[in-house]
């Protein structure tokens, strides 16, 4: 249910924070193991990113259909709203959490709030890296855009940013604009790739700059923007193993626009004052088999955990959580996560980090630090092998999951990436 | 159209504060940019944002008397206009070996009138820095440096002057000044203004307008300097500014924070022929050098944005002359470091100078203050709810990041110097000065824009005409 919430002080048994993907699936997942959900949401709407997401490709898992990011957010938003156990709060921002005490403060058109939970989900996704982050060089003119925000523009607003883009960063969303950019009439004149590897999906590299001859070059920076008012155009360079640009290599690319698609962000700056333990690698908190963050009751799934490449992912995940939380609003304990996993000789991380002993099947999410190929992922408990992985190509910008039967846990768990020969 | 007794040429701080206090004394002023903001044409809204304390100034200097006494003047000031100004005082670090500069630099202060300028040891400073350099042994500390907002405090002078019946016109590059019968006559080509009086306040640009008057040549040159900006969980690493000893180059890299609690590294300093701001490596290499021989622990991975500015100076002192070439005319050129401190001393310096034009000058009971903007944050629930019943919008969140409603936004668009491009919005309200940078909010600010000027988004621009943000509908928008 939309509601008009006019009490000061809202109580529920499940506060679900960021009405996307990974909130929706985790607010509908608490209200269907018996709690009652606030599920607050920062835009007009729900779906999160997801409403900007135009392109299909989405629900190949879940729904076993292919749909576009609206699509797939509006399966959920409309089981959301018509969910008599989930109050929505839309156009509400939090502004402060109080982890231990489990309440928010919340900000909306309607005045500003406190809500008392029994248990807390955090889903409010990712930003984008900037300009800043990355210290970009040069003028600061108009025409410098995050592929996000260009095609909030493009999508949402009708609007086209530039003429000819140069896009720096091959993350999906970069490609995605780049073809999206090429099909409103702009001209993308280069791709440009920091690592030697694509931090996108294999199929956005084919279906976005391979189909449209755009040509992406790795090992390869923007060095500095040129241009007073607007951008005129940008300097490139390819860069060396400890990725500094170098010099001889500079060529000047006309454009008037520049597109950062450079890495997502976790946003967690809502629980940085916390004592929620957070994960160096992943940019997220810390969290065990069902979700939940070093602080008991409070969850995290979704970009906010870690960032994924698959909506359906996200949506799984939010359902753990979401379960996990009404079980804990509730009064009941969840199985200790004892067993804890780690990803070495390879494997950057593991999510999630602890896992209970027990029966059945759980899916342990993980990324590569660098491209391996003809490579197996051998999953460890103590000493023995409980499970193994063969893939062509493990890459850092392809997410991958593991299925462990959680009865062979006998100790510790250890992903790691055996290498195959190179080719 | 009546023709004012003075006008102001450039609304940087400088400018905006002399406007400011030529009103408030009694003159009708028109305040004339070229750009499409106050604080948005040069080094005012690129600087360190620092009142110094007046101590790194040659004694007998124009520049050593207009700092110490806009120190003094700044408080008051900052008060009256609702200007947050942060009394965080500022260290001067030494390595044992230049404990005699240290002790010259505090001679200086003295001469110049400093107020309480001591040298404290280490174990002083440490409680203002808790992440001091092992090598740093002793400091100079003035207490009476502060921090403030450089472009806040401009747009507030500026508002100040226009609720008391000043005048301000963005978008008007003066390119022609003529006097006739006791009468100026400033243009932009398109449309004239007259006033009984001219203040060349044009940072760099005051050569090329005293050649428009026929006044005196002034020769300028421009010093670059980057600064890298930290998010605000780095602010608390250092509780005062932190500079190294001055050299020949100016002031040197410091590390502050700022008056919204981020921490600034910066500035280098290139000479260069080129006034347009511009980061560059080499401009980078030197803060990193330069900050980490003084402090500790600094998170480069915080940094959120790298800004550029240029200062304008001429010779070695602020240069504010009284024409002998022209009559009613006075400029100003070269009002680099300590310029923003001077502001408020530089104000009546010039107003003194007006006497002699055969202006009376007399200060206007009860002026109008500005009132800044209501923010949400830190605002006690009752007051907040109270204004969200008034105006929903300021429960709705546009800018996530330093938490900025729509009801900011559209205040800001409807303040006294309208604010109607993407970096007005954000000088004003911080919105897209977070962490994200304007990634999310910053197709809403357009939005909110487009919405409350009239316009299609794609006039919107970011700061000005040139620099539109959009070109136009995308092929499928059929309009």
């Amino acid at each position: 249910m939309n509601a008009t919430l006019l009490n000061q002080e809202i109580k529920t048994d499940v506060a679900v924070i960021g009405g996307g993907p990974a909130g929706m699936a985790a607010a509908l997942s608490a209200s269907k193991n018996g709690a009652h959900v606030l599920l607050i949401e920062r835009d007009v709407r729900l779906g999160g990113i997801l409403n900007q997401c135009i392109h299909n490709g989405f629900g190949l898992h879940y729904f076993k259909e292919e749909l576009t990011g609206p699509e797939y957010a509006q399966r959920f938003a409309e089981r959301v709203l018509a969910d008599d156990n989930i109050d929505v709060l839309t156009d509400a921002i939090v502004l402060s959490l109080d982890d231990e005490r489990k309440t928010l403060s919340v900000l909306s058109a309607g005045g500003l709030r406190t809500v008392s939970a029994g248990a807390i989900v955090l889903a409010m996704g990712c930003r984008e890296r900037t300009a800043g982050a990355i210290s970009l060089l040069g003028t600061r003119p108009a025409g410098i855009y995050t592929a996000g925000a260009a095609q909030k523009f493009i999508n949402h607003y009708g609007k086209l940013p530039g003429k000819t883009a140069v896009i720096l960063g091959s993350g999906d969303i970069g490609l995605i604009m780049a073809r999206r950019l090429t099909f409103e009439g702009a001209t993308v004149k280069f791709v440009a790739e920091l690592m030697p590897y694509s931090s996108g999906l294999k199929r956005n590299i084919v279906q976005c700059l391979d189909d449209f001859d755009i040509p992406l070059e790795f090992s390869t920076t923007v060095t500095r923007v040129v241009g007073k008012e607007r951008v005129e155009g940008v300097f490139v360079a390819r860069v060396d193993a400890n990725n500094t640009p170098i010099p001889e290599t500079e060529r000047f690319i006309e454009c008037d626009t520049l597109l950062l698609s450079v890495g997502l962000i976790p946003e967690n700056d809502l629980i940085s004052d916390s004592g929620i333990t957070m994960n160096a690698i992943t940019g997220g908190a810390e969290a065990d088999e069902w979700r939940q963050t070093s602080t008991p009751g409070v969850f995290s799934c979704g970009n906010v955990l870690h960032v994924h490449d698959l909506a359906d992912n996200v949506s799984l995940e939010g359902e753990i959580a979401g379960a996990s939380a009404a079980r804990v609003a509730r009064g009941e304990a969840l199985p200790p996560c004892t067993v804890r996993v780690n990803g070495t000789d390879g494997v950057r991380y593991a999510m999630p980090s602890t896992l209970s002993e027990g029966e059945g099947k759980v899916t342990v999410f993980f990324r590569v630090g660098k491209v391996f190929k003809n490579a197996k992922l051998i999953v460890t408990s103590g000493e023995t092998v409980i499970a193994k992985k063969a893939a062509l190509i493990f890459t850092p910008g392809e997410m991958e999951s593991v299925s462990i039967d959680k009865s062979k846990l006998c100790g510790d768990v250890t992903l790691r990436i055996e290498e195959g020969e190179q080719r | 159209m009546n023709t004012y007794d003075v006008a102001i040429i450039g609304a940087g701080v400088v400018g905006s504060e002399i406007f400011r206090r030529l009103t408030s004394l009694g003159l009708l002023c028109v305040l004339v940019e070229r750009s499409s903001d106050v604080a948005e044409g040069g080094a005012s809204k690129a600087n360190s944002g620092l009142v110094h304390a007046g101590f790194d100034c040659k004694p007998g200097t124009l520049k050593a008397k207009l700092n110490v006494r806009g120190a003094k003047l700044y408080p008051e000031l900052c008060k009256r206009l609702s200007v947050h100004f942060r009394p965080s005082g500022a260290i001067v670090a030494a390595e044992e070996e230049d404990r005699e500069h240290l002790f010259k630099l505090w001679e200086q202060g003295q001469k110049n009138g400093v107020p309480d300028l001591r040298v404290i040891e280490r174990d002083e400073i440490l409680k203002l820095v808790p992440t001091l350099h092992p090598r740093i042994a002793c400091a100079l500390y003035a207490p009476t440096a502060g921090i403030v907002s450089p472009y806040e405090m401009t747009i507030a002078c500026a508002e100040e002057g226009v609720l008391n019946g000043g005048t301000v016109r963005l978008n008007f590059p003066v390119t022609s000044l003529s006097r006739k019968d006791g009468v100026w006559t400033v243009s932009d080509g398109t449309e004239k203004l007259t006033a009984r009086a001219v203040i060349n306040s044009a940072g760099a640009q005051s050569n090329k307008i005293n050649a428009l008057a026929g006044a005196e040549p002034v020769s300028l040159s421009f010093r670059r300097g980057e600064y890298v900006l930290l998010d605000l969980t780095e602010g608390e690493l250092v509780k005062t500014t932190v500079f190294p000893l001055p050299t020949a180059k100016g002031k040197g890299i410091l590390v502050t924070p700022t008056a919204h609690g981020n921490l600034m590294l910066g500035p280098p300093a290139a000479d260069t022929e080129d006034p347009t701001p511009l980061a560059t490596q080499e401009g980078m290499a030197a803060i990193r050098t330069g900050v980490t021989s003084l402090v500790g622990n600094i998170n480069f991975r915080k940094g959120i944005r790298i800004f550029a500015g240029t200062r304008v100076s001429s010779g070695d002192d602020f240069i504010i002359e009284t024409s002998k070439l022209c009559e009613n005319y006075v400029y100003l050129a070269g009002i680099c470091s300590p310029g923003l401190s001077s502001a408020p001393a530089i104000s009546e310096y010039v107003a003194a100078l007006l006497t002699s034009f055969g202006f009376t000058l007399e200060e206007k009971p009860d002026p109008i203050l500005r009132k800044p903007i209501p923010s949400p944050l830190g605002m006690p629930k009752a007051a907040l709810n109270e204004l969200i019943k008034r105006d929903p919008a300021f429960g709705r969140i546009v800018c996530r990041c330093e938490k900025i409603t729509e009801g900011e936004i559209v205040a800001a668009i409807k303040s006294p110097i309208p604010a109607v491009t993407v970096d007005a919005i954000k000088r004003r309200t911080r919105a897209g000065m977070g962490r994200c940078q304007g990634g999310f909010c910053m197709p809403r600010v357009t939005e909110i824009i487009a919405r409350e000027t009239g316009v299609p988004l794609e006039n919107v621009t970011k700061r000005g005409k040139g620099s539109e943000l959009l070109i136009g509908n995308i092929k499928e928008v059929q309009e």
